[in-house]
């Protein structure tokens, strides 16, 4: 017992150098704020001189970004597993939201190095610009540094006193719990700046003068970034370690470990697929509030320069759609009883294409304006958001009935009827509410604003009620069938199902890297948008194949990161 | 000992082309990307500790390689910094900006089309002139577009933003070439009178752009053009005791001196007189045009002029006539509806008779706009009411050229900031 809490501390004095980041942002104090001048001139910037300003920051960035995903993600849903194993008594939840939080550790130190990085870079290279944001939002930055401190300090008591408090579990939940919410005022906070340069507010928009840092925080974008940002960290934190599972499997030596690394590849990837079904109401949200501030940057972001962005992005996310499906389907054939799963697999597989086809139908073109319309002629009619709309929440629903009818199949045997005429009824009902509500998009009845603000609600209201019908369906009725267990084969599944795992976890990885420049490209040529220019060498919106090419490169640094780390968590063993 | 350097030689090619493909030229991807494919497929066909790497290599360049095959478009904002006043020139000018840094295109449509969010602009030039009576289609173009929320289409809703304001933030010049561009469209011609801006550009905080595009010009390039360069101005205006005496230097002085224009003078007053010289002429420079009843054509500068009568150096014989107003033509006019503005071109009398029968002469004193101020007594005539119009007139220019039509807008500003600092001290 004393020699655990040695090594807590001692682990703390050798992480010294991550408390002294935030110990920065607490020198900040001593500076005396004064406005920068928002016209910048080019200056007023630092360049290296074997890679341009910009790429060092985006690269940096987006590797930050994506490790603080991870480490704020993942002690979510440890916290809930340590719970549901606590529940349960079962010692492999235990053990496998400690492995989990290994993970989370190494990367830890990551995240705070690339933030260091970061930091320095942009007071390096940008140093006009990073004065202006630290005149807003400079009680912000040292509240943020100080939640630093504590968030280093409650991740380290909460890993290192795993067996300590082994008896006191609810002790040591609570822990876990106070940890994430440090996690999401820090994510938010974060989120401050970051929508501040999106979507301006709380300043005099002439001279960028503070007038209310509550308005500068409260943005336009800022709780939609923090929802979809919450929420995507779970799905993200999920698909990796479902990914790191895979890997464990797929080189995995003995039956034991091919069953533990099933299992968990198998819980990170529920992790995962619960994130990404509410995900894109959260993106319609923000995509919403962005058109809400400002016309011009939303019809930019989906309907001209980015628009091409924006398929590859459905694209991406059709591939995870369809590999889900197909990972479910997998696992399915290792339970027993699944006949009616597979005689509804076809019907599922066309609706999923169908609805990927319309979602990556592109509204308008860039590169095709010379067609001298606004609209393409033969695609257009499902370029909109109603065609879209209906397409998105038909995918969501489709997958989740996926979901439910694999949950439902374990439980039965083959000749039993596993889903009730009362859930079919909701089924049918949702589905047709959602096609009708799309084609009334299409009426002239209907305005812009009772389409944006009632119809696209209402459908989207009409799935997540079915979802949850169905979940509280279910979940009555496996209450009155408790003794029934779920026939599964764990350590069973074809090898091809891990590399879906892996397919999905670099998926999102990419998705996240591609999001993270569309974010920052909309802003064009601004630090802050409308409010302070970008006059630096690099100041235009590059190719979407540089894009591309950029975060490949980033995604590689990335993964070579994280094999770092998943290479330390097995010397650990 | 030969699998080991297989394995090592296959690895070390696939990531060899997967750097090559992110770091090559777009005309090398397809064959980076052919040899990537080749070795990737080996590394995971036959080496299964590297096939897990391998695989997720694959999938970063097949998401790379989607977002390289589809068109490429880089997109800097180009901005219209200069342009010779000139129809081609405004026009390709303006198409640029509204398919660019404007972003016109994206809402508006070029043609009829159904789903296009904003009025459709292939005919709006004719309609523009027609909507607000008085206002030219350029006059109604630059209202809608400064204040987007003036005049809204019936049908489309108020979603166009100020143009002029951040992000887009178009220039007046880049403003005045999109007008032009869209009044191409329509096939009318496109009116290049310069404009000044019906808002204050600058808002609250004193940095008026109107200003500021005046005074950011050069006035050491603004005194070249002045004396020497396209303006020549020197040859017919006299400052601080120089010129005005004729481009041989032994000619009259026909403009005023400028020694101390601006101390008297407001800015947008030396816009107007370098633009539209012929609006308002300084008393002693003005010039006149009119025919008598023997049909005599009188050209030349005005000496002296009272209500009856006119004394004119003529231009060709150099010798002084006096003439009576009342010896000038009578010109029948054909329309009262085209009456637009008579004073300014110059009548000075009329002559008519109304639908009702009755009758009416006398000097035009001026113009309300729908009714005519004529006679000692100032009656008022409404030009619908009018049947038949005659009058007599004298019209009255400057020599100078239009310098809008002369100079580019930067070769203006720059005039203008040296021809401020005029202002009786010396440069």
């Amino acid at each position: 017992m004393k020699s655990s809490w040695f090594h807590l501390f001692s682990s703390l004095r050798k992480h010294f150098f991550y408390i002294l980041i935030p110990l920065f942002f607490l020198g900040l104090t001593f500076v005396n704020p004064s406005y920068a001048i928002l016209d910048t001139k080019e200056s007023d910037y630092r360049q290296f001189s074997f890679i341009n300003s910009r790429t060092v920051i985006w690269i940096t960035a987006q590797l930050h970004l994506m490790l603080a995903a991870f480490v704020l993600g993942v002690p979510l849903f440890v916290v809930i597993i340590e719970y549901i194993g606590s529940l349960k008594k079962e010692a492999r939840y235990d053990k496998m939201a400690k492995e989990f939080m290994a993970l989370c550790m190494t990367a830890f130190s990551f995240t705070a190095l690339t933030g260091g990085l970061l930091l320095f870079c942009l007071i390096a290279l940008y140093p006009t610009f990073i004065s202006y944001l630290t005149d807003i939002f400079f009680p912000v930055m040292i509240t943020y540094g100080l939640l630093f401190i504590f968030e280093t300090v409650f991740l380290y008591i909460y890993y290192y006193s795993w067996e300590i408090l082994q008896t006191h579990k609810k002790v040591h939940i609570f822990l876990g719990v106070i940890l994430n919410v440090i996690g999401l005022f820090i994510m938010a906070l974060s989120n401050s700046w970051a929508t501040f340069m999106m979507s301006p507010g709380g300043v005099n928009m002439d001279t960028g003068k503070l007038i209310s840092l509550w308005g500068a925080i409260n943005n336009f974008t800022w709780m939609p970034m923090n929802i979809h940002r919450l929420i995507a960290n779970v799905a993200f934190g999920g698909a990796l370690v479902g990914g790191y599972a895979a890997i464990r499997f797929i080189y995995s030596t003995s039956d034991e470990e091919r069953v533990h690394y099933d299992w968990m590849g198998h819980n990170g990837f529920f992790i995962a697929i619960s994130g990404l079904i509410p995900l894109p109401f959260a993106g319609y949200w923000m995509g919403k509030e962005i058109y809400e501030y400002n016309q011009a940057m939303g019809i930019r972001m989906m309907g001209d320069l980015f628009s091409w962005l924006f398929i590859i992005q459905a694209g991406m996310i059709g591939v995870l759609f369809i590999s889900s499906n197909y990972y479910l389907w997998c696992r399915a054939e290792r339970v027993e009883g699944s006949s009616l799963y597979r005689q509804v697999r076809p019907w599922l597989i066309s609706v999923l294409i169908i609805c990927i086809a319309v979602w990556i139908t592109p509204h308008t073109l860039f590169g095709m304006k010379n067609t001298m319309s606004s609209h393409h002629p033969v695609l257009g009619v499902l370029g909109i958001m109603s065609a879209k709309n209906t397409a998105v929440n038909l995918l969501i629903f489709i997958t989740f009935l996926s979901f439910f009818l694999y949950l439902k199949n374990g439980n039965k045997e083959e000749s039993e009827k596993s889903v009730s005429n009362g859930e079919w009824i909701i089924i049918a009902i949702t589905i047709l509410s959602v096609i009708t509500i799309g084609l009334l998009g299409y009426t002239k009845e209907y305005s812009g604003d009772i389409r944006v603000n009632f119809l696209t609600p209402l459908q989207v209201f009409i799935v997540l009620s079915a979802i949850v019908m169905l979940l509280v369906s279910f979940f009555f009725h496996k209450k009155k069938t408790e003794n029934e267990k779920q026939n599964i084969k764990w350590g069973d599944m074809p090898e091809r199902s891990q590399y879906i795992l892996i397919l999905i976890a670099v998926t999102f990885t990419s998705l996240m890297g591609l999001m993270g420049y569309a974010r920052s490209g909309i802003r064009e040529n601004w630090h802050v948008y409308s409010l302070m220019p970008d006059n630096s060498a690099n100041s235009f919106t590059p190719t979407l194949g540089v894009a591309m090419n950029t975060i490949a490169l980033i995604l590689v640094i990335y993964f070579v990161i994280l094999w770092f780390i998943f290479w330390l968590n097995t010397l650990r063993k | 000992m030969g699998t080991k350097i297989f394995k090592a030689t296959s690895i070390f090619f696939m990531l060899y082309a997967f750097f090559g493909f992110i770091f090559s030229l777009p005309e090398f991807l397809f064959s980076w990307s052919m040899w990537f494919i080749f070795c990737s497929f080996i590394t995971i066909i036959f080496f299964r500790e590297a096939r897990v790497g391998a695989f997720i290599l694959f999938i970063i360049w097949g998401y790379s390689f989607a977002g390289n095959i589809i068109p490429q478009q880089e997109f800097r904002k180009k901005s219209i910094k200069d342009v010779k006043r000139n129809a081609e020139l405004f026009i390709r000018a303006g198409k640029e900006i509204f398919n660019g840094k404007g972003m016109c295109y994206l809402c508006h449509s070029i043609g009829p089309s159904r789903k296009a969010r904003c009025p459709d602009l292939l005919k709006a030039s004719r309609e523009a002139g027609m909507r607000k009576a008085g206002y030219s289609a350029k006059e109604y173009f630059i209202e809608s577009l400064y204040k987007p929320d003036a005049y809204i289409v019936q049908g489309y809703s108020n979603i166009m933003p100020p143009i002029w304001k951040p992000p887009i933030s178009l220039t007046p010049l880049e403003i005045e070439t999109v007008i032009a561009y869209v009044q191409s469209l329509s096939g009318d011609a496109v009116d290049l009178t310069p404009f000044v801006p019906p808002v204050d550009l600058g808002g609250k905080d004193g940095k008026n752009e109107s200003d500021q595009e005046v005074l950011t010009g050069d006035p050491i390039r603004g005194k070249d053009i002045f004396e020497s360069g396209k303006g020549k101005c020197l040859a017919c205006h006299k400052v601080f005791g120089k010129g005005g005496e004729g481009e041989d230097g032994k000619g009259e002085t026909i403009g005023p001196d400028l020694s101390e224009i601006a101390k008297i003078n407001t800015i947008n007053y030396l816009k107007e007189s370098v633009l539209s010289p012929n609006m308002k002429i300084t008393a002693g420079y003005a010039f006149v045009d009119f025919r008598t009843k023997e049909d005599l054509r009188v050209e030349g500068k005005v000496i002296k002029e009272d209500s009856a009568s006119i004394i004119v150096l003529s231009d060709e014989a150099k010798i002084e006539r006096e003439f009576r107003k009342s010896d000038i033509e009578v010109r029948e006019l054909l329309s009262p509806l085209d009456f637009d503005d008579p004073v300014t071109k110059g009548y000075f009398w009329v002559k008519g008779s109304l639908k009702n029968g009755a009758q009416f002469e006398g000097e035009l004193i001026s113009d309300e706009g729908e009714s005519l101020i004529v006679g000692v007594k100032k009656e008022k005539v409404l030009k619908k009411e009018v049947a038949s119009l005659q009058g007599r007139r004298i019209r009255r220019y400057s020599k100078m050229p239009e310098y809008g039509h002369v100079l580019s807008v930067n070769e203006f500003n720059d005039l203008l900031t040296y021809l401020v600092t005029l202002k009786g001290n010396g440069v």
